[in-house]
């Protein structure tokens, strides 16, 4: 558990980083979608209640997954440091590498529920606040979940998120330590692919039969579901609304498809790192410095 | 007993020009101080016995190969790249409390025998202490786990004699084998009844009883009657009793190199 405890509380919960890109860069962007993207939203003349809170929801999602990126980026420096300790505590102390894989996990899904809980009860006014100031009137009870199962299905997507999330970070990361000179810039790569997805979902429309396989997608798409207390995960997050002013809710893809997509990648991401882990052996810290 | 033989460890780009260590065969059975200049790769060998870096042949802790050891919480080492996992010291504490099985009220009761500030050393930054504050801190580390087998890296640099005394003691009350690393020859006069190894340009010779080397010179050429022959460049040397350099008086193996150029 000390490692466990370290990594909630030293490692993220105790460091300003973390609280700024973590908390304050997603309000940043709630504040924005609620004042700024909004505009226009009255338009929808029916079913506005559903449109405001799929709204919502796509803006928690995007706090709630991105956030995960940011915060593993800060605990894989930890790892270019470790690279001395794991072999050892391997060999000479109580480290397993599934052990320390699940420490990683669970202190993410334990500091990712927390500040998302933070985020989630500071974007509700917020939002609220945004959607009336542009002439959508609607209640506060509209922005949120539509049932406690539905909310805590979506606290459960959070969590299974920042799961994949280390499990995907944690084998880049691995791997990038084998170019140690290109470690900063791969570890953005999950980022990078997150928000190209994030977008991709947003303004277009995925395929149905991606969004099981890619739990990028799949997962953004069922805390929307799973919030929004829609029956499957919709293929596009975008509010539509046809010419009469009817919000138009998206074709979907069933929950469990995605589940079971997300754990399959998570057992398999999982079984790799193990296997480098396994093997992992020193390397200077000061290697990934490099040389121009 | 930790047992070596036919040991290569390679370090370093072979663009860059690889450094090797050989060791032919090695046994320790209780503690033995192994010896030499900067550089000579000691630390190397260290890395490899605690399982840091990957070696050719067989390196043995209690009858396990080193590469294959899991769990075997009764050897510690110092080595500062595994005290790189925390920021702060409270928090490598934390982390080794957990992972090592390190008594937290150890730590602190060797911290007061070292008579260091352990309130204000817990706060700082593994980074932020000093190099002497840094080596004991591992040091305390390394024995609050009352380790059965010790690796013990340079516990001696950059720390002031009256700690240092405190050191000596400590390694021989700690640990019931374990190699304890040193360019250090003044402190060895505390260690006459162990064995020492001579590490040279990446060569392992001994071992020879410590009280015996201190009492030895080094010699140029194949003297009769060495107690040992060792390579340094293309030069064969000797160490005999009385004659040459006396390494009792050498303070530093750093020098070494120096008086035999």
């Amino acid at each position: 558990m000390g490692f466990i405890r370290y990594l909630v509380l030293r490692a993220s919960l105790a460091n300003k980083n973390v609280w700024f890109w973590g908390v304050f860069f997603s309000l940043f962007w709630i504040i924005l979608a609620a004042y700024i993207f909004t505009r226009g939203g009255g338009n929808i003349q029916y079913g506005v209640t559903d449109a405001a809170r799929q709204y919502m929801a796509d803006w928690l999602t995007f706090a709630s997954v991105y956030m995960p990126t940011g915060l593993m980026v800060g605990y894989l420096y930890m790892l270019v440091y470790s690279t001395g300790a794991i072999p050892y505590f391997i060999r000479f102390g109580r480290l397993k590498p599934l052990k320390y894989l699940a420490s990683y996990y669970i202190a993410m899904v334990a500091v990712t529920l927390i500040l998302a809980a933070i985020i989630i009860a500071m974007a509700i006014p917020i939002m609220w606040s945004g959607f009336n100031y542009n002439g959508v009137h609607v209640s506060v009870g509209s922005l949120l979940p539509t049932s406690a199962v539905d909310a805590l299905g979506f606290v459960g997507v959070i969590a299974l998120n920042a799961v994949f999330m280390s499990a995907l970070m944690f084998l880049v990361f691995l791997l990038a330590l084998r170019l140690p000179k290109h470690i900063t810039r791969i570890a953005f790569i999950p980022m990078y692919l997150f928000f190209i997805f994030y977008f991709l979902y947003m303004f277009g429309s995925i395929p149905k039969a991606a969004i099981p396989l890619v739990p990028l997608v799949g997962l953004l798409g069922l805390m929307v579901s799973t919030y929004t207390g829609y029956n499957g995960v919709p293929t596009e997050l975008a509010i539509n609304y046809n010419i009469h002013g009817y919000f138009i809710a998206p074709s979907t893809v069933p929950a469990w498809q995605v589940v079971a997509g997300t754990l399959t990648w998570i057992i398999v991401l999982t079984a790799l790192s193990v296997l480098i882990i396994s093997n992992i052996k020193y390397e200077p810290p000061e290697s990934i410095r490099g040389e121009a | 007993m930790i047992e070596l033989s036919n040991v290569k460890v390679s370090v370093g780009d072979r663009s860059a020009g690889a450094f090797t260590v050989h060791v032919d065969k090695m046994e320790v059975k209780g503690k033995a101080v192994l010896l030499g200049p900067n550089g000579s790769g000691k630390t190397t060998l260290l890395r490899a016995m605690a399982g840091l870096i990957p070696y050719e042949g067989s390196i043995r802790i209690n009858s396990v190969e080193v590469s294959e050891a899991r769990g075997m919480t009764e050897v510690s080492s110092n080595l500062p790249e595994i005290y790189q996992i925390g920021y702060s010291v409270s928090g490598l504490l934390e982390i080794l409390e957990d992972l090592k099985g390190v008594d937290r009220d150890e730590f602190m009761e060797i911290m007061r025998r070292l008579n260091l500030n352990v309130k204000e050393i817990l706060r700082r930054p593994v980074f932020a202490l000093s190099a002497g504050q840094s080596a004991l801190v591992r040091l305390a580390l390394a024995l609050s786990s009352r380790p059965k087998v010790m690796l013990i890296d340079e516990p001696f640099e950059n720390v002031d004699p009256a700690r240092g005394s405190v050191v000596i003691s400590m390694l021989l009350e700690y640990g019931e084998e374990g190699i304890i690393v040193t360019h250090e020859l003044d402190v060895l006069r505390a260690f006459k009844a162990l064995n020492a190894y001579l590490m040279l340009e990446g060569r392992l010779y001994g071992p020879i009883g410590v009280g015996e080397l201190l009492e030895s010179g080094i010699v140029e050429g194949e003297a009769q009657g060495a107690l040992l022959t060792v390579r340094v460049g293309e030069r064969t040397y000797s160490i005999v009793k009385g004659g040459g350099v006396k390494f009792g008086e050498l303070g530093s193996l750093n020098r070494l190199y120096g008086l035999l150029g």
